[in-house]
């Protein structure tokens, strides 16, 4: 077998509780050399990620399930770079393409059309390669009409239809996706499948988070389960009822 | 479809230290954020607004004006270097409205646009840097501005003043992009910094010689060396003064301002570099 893609070691993101952060005075007393280990103040903390470790070869689909919290969101966040793992390691064999959230990246000022070059930039293309797709990404959007109107007036699913189209026209090698097909309606989300097929077969790897199992079904070969941080069921087809507890 | 061939990139997480080699090929692939990011920077800036881009040449005619009746006519503070008034007052307005501007902007350009920060991986300098550069729209219109004043009042100016302003405007650029670091990613965590900045912002304003000359603090050699060494602002605008002027250049004063701006850069992009990596969890 060649080098898998993506290659997660016993990684663990510990967060901590309460306000966000340290405060002053944690800050300070933390930055004494003096004031050992033991007595700095040990916050309440949790383990979002809990000791994980998968591979993903090239050209595979990973479906990610798991209950609220079991830290999917937080396992693509750190494989896209946005956040480090508190321990293990992480090796990333390709660029990435993200699309965690529908909202971001886009400038609520800007216009439709504004916004795909902007959003093309921020998953890493060049200006020169959207304009290149652009007339597929608008086409595939269906938001011609709606292409010099400020997004700010554009609704949920408008917002949907233009961040997906966006992302899977400039997938890079690896494409992270997740819960952003929920948003769409039922003919969108086809659309969206055939074309996430089409990326398969053209060996991109995708990872796919998702609470729908039809469509984990649909894409996914193998599937990784997650709960309370941990990895429980790491295997093919989605599992029964009684095996995710 | 062709199949995609697997580049030689390789993402591996380690902490990113100050000395951390920089990595180029990143700042190639993201380079044209960068430009969006600037572009996004100007062109929101007056959208929205009935006289638009306006605004940037009614600001400091305004300033320039109300300063020149408060300080010059009520207070009877003289200008240097033999310049008018109102020039003389528009070369300290031009570096101090770029400074205030860009250092307001940048500290808070990390907690404006959060989901940039923990939703989307994008190189996290690059926002403190795009504001310096767009903000130099104000910049370049003030030169303009204040050509347009050297013409109306008739006064000769060699052209190496022209070429001394580019330096100038790198170096306040430099230390803006300094400042913005270390100010966005304390900003991040305590939101303190709001309230800091507009403080230290008008503290600044009297200690750095805008509408009035350095010359006055000649008596006072000891706070003067102060303000040259640690507010590299009063070098810039002093320069600036006398070059138009036509006195020839303080190769001094020169090194003085461009060895301080080296300085605070180094110190804020090694600040920031220290803190990027846990960005995204205390925003």
């Amino acid at each position: 077998m060649s080098i898998p893609i993506i290659q997660v070691s016993h990684v663990s993101k510990k967060f901590y509780l309460g306000p966000a952060g340290l405060t002053l005075r944690e800050y300070f007393t933390s930055m004494m050399p003096f004031v050992s280990a033991k007595e700095r103040i040990e916050r309440k903390h949790i383990w979002a990620l809990n000791d994980i470790s998968f591979d993903v070869a090239q050209g595979e689909c990973v479906g990610i399930v798991g209950n609220n919290g079991a830290g999917k969101s937080t396992l693509l966040r750190v494989l896209s770079g946005i956040t480090p793992p508190t321990q293990g390691d992480v090796f990333i064999r390709g660029r990435i393409t993200s699309l965690l959230e529908v909202g971001i990246g886009f400038s609520h000022e800007l216009t439709g059309r504004e916004n795909i070059f902007l959003r093309g930039t921020i998953l890493g293309s060049s200006v020169e390669q959207t304009r290149d797709k652009f007339d597929e990404i608008v086409e595939f959007s269906g938001l011609k009409e709606f292409l010099d109107t400020p997004v700010k007036r554009y609704s949920n699913g408008m917002f949907v239809r233009l961040a997906f189209s966006v992302a899977v026209h400039l997938a890079a090698e690896i494409l992270l996706v997740d819960e952003v097909l929920a948003v769409g309606d039922a003919e969108f989300q086809k659309k969206c499948l055939v074309k996430m097929h089409e990326l398969l077969s053209s060996g991109r790897t995708i990872l796919f988070v998702s609470q729908d199992m039809s469509l984990i079904k649909n894409m996914c070969q193998r599937v990784v389960t997650l709960d309370a941080g941990s990895l429980v069921r790491d295997g093919a087809g989605v599992p029964l009822n009684d095996e995710r507890t | 479809m062709q199949r995609q061939t697997i580049s030689s990139y390789e993402l591996h997480y380690h902490p990113i230290q100050w000395w951390s080699k920089f990595n180029w090929q990143e700042f190639f692939w993201y380079k044209d954020f960068l430009f969006l990011l600037i572009w996004r920077n100007i062109s929101i800036r007056y959208r929205q607004t009935v006289i638009g881009v306006a605004w940037v040449v009614i600001q400091p005619v305004v300033n320039l004006v109300v300063f020149t009746l408060v300080f010059n006519h009520m207070a009877g503070i003289k200008s240097s270097d033999g310049l008018p008034y109102p020039i003389f007052l528009m070369v300290g307005l031009l570096f101090w409205q770029y400074f205030s501007t860009a250092t307001t902007f940048a500290s808070s350009c990390l907690i404006d646009n959060p989901e940039l920060i923990n939703k989307v991986y994008v190189p996290r300098y690059m926002l403190p840097l795009a504001v310096p550069i767009s903000v130099g729209v104000d910049f370049g219109v003030g030169v303009v501005l204040l050509l347009v004043m050297l013409l109306c009042w008739g006064v000769g100016f060699s052209l190496l003043s022209f070429l001394i302003l580019p330096v100038l405007f790198f170096e306040a650029m430099l230390m803006v992009y300094g400042v913005g670091l270390i100010l966005s990613s304390i900003n991040a965590q305590f939101r303190d910094i709001r309230f800091v900045v507009p403080f230290f912002l008008q503290i600044l304003f009297y200690l750095t010689p805008i509408f009035y000359p350095i010359e006055i603090l000649n008596n006072h050699p000891l706070l003067k060396q102060v303000l040259i060494i640690f507010n590299p602002l009063t070098g810039m605008v002093t320069l600036a003064r006398s070059c138009i002027a036509g006195e020839g250049i303080d190769a001094g004063l020169l090194l003085i301002t461009m060895s301080a701006s080296i300085v605070i850069f180094l110190l804020g992009w090694f600040f920031f570099r220290r803190r990027e990596m846990i960005l995204a969890d205390i925003i």
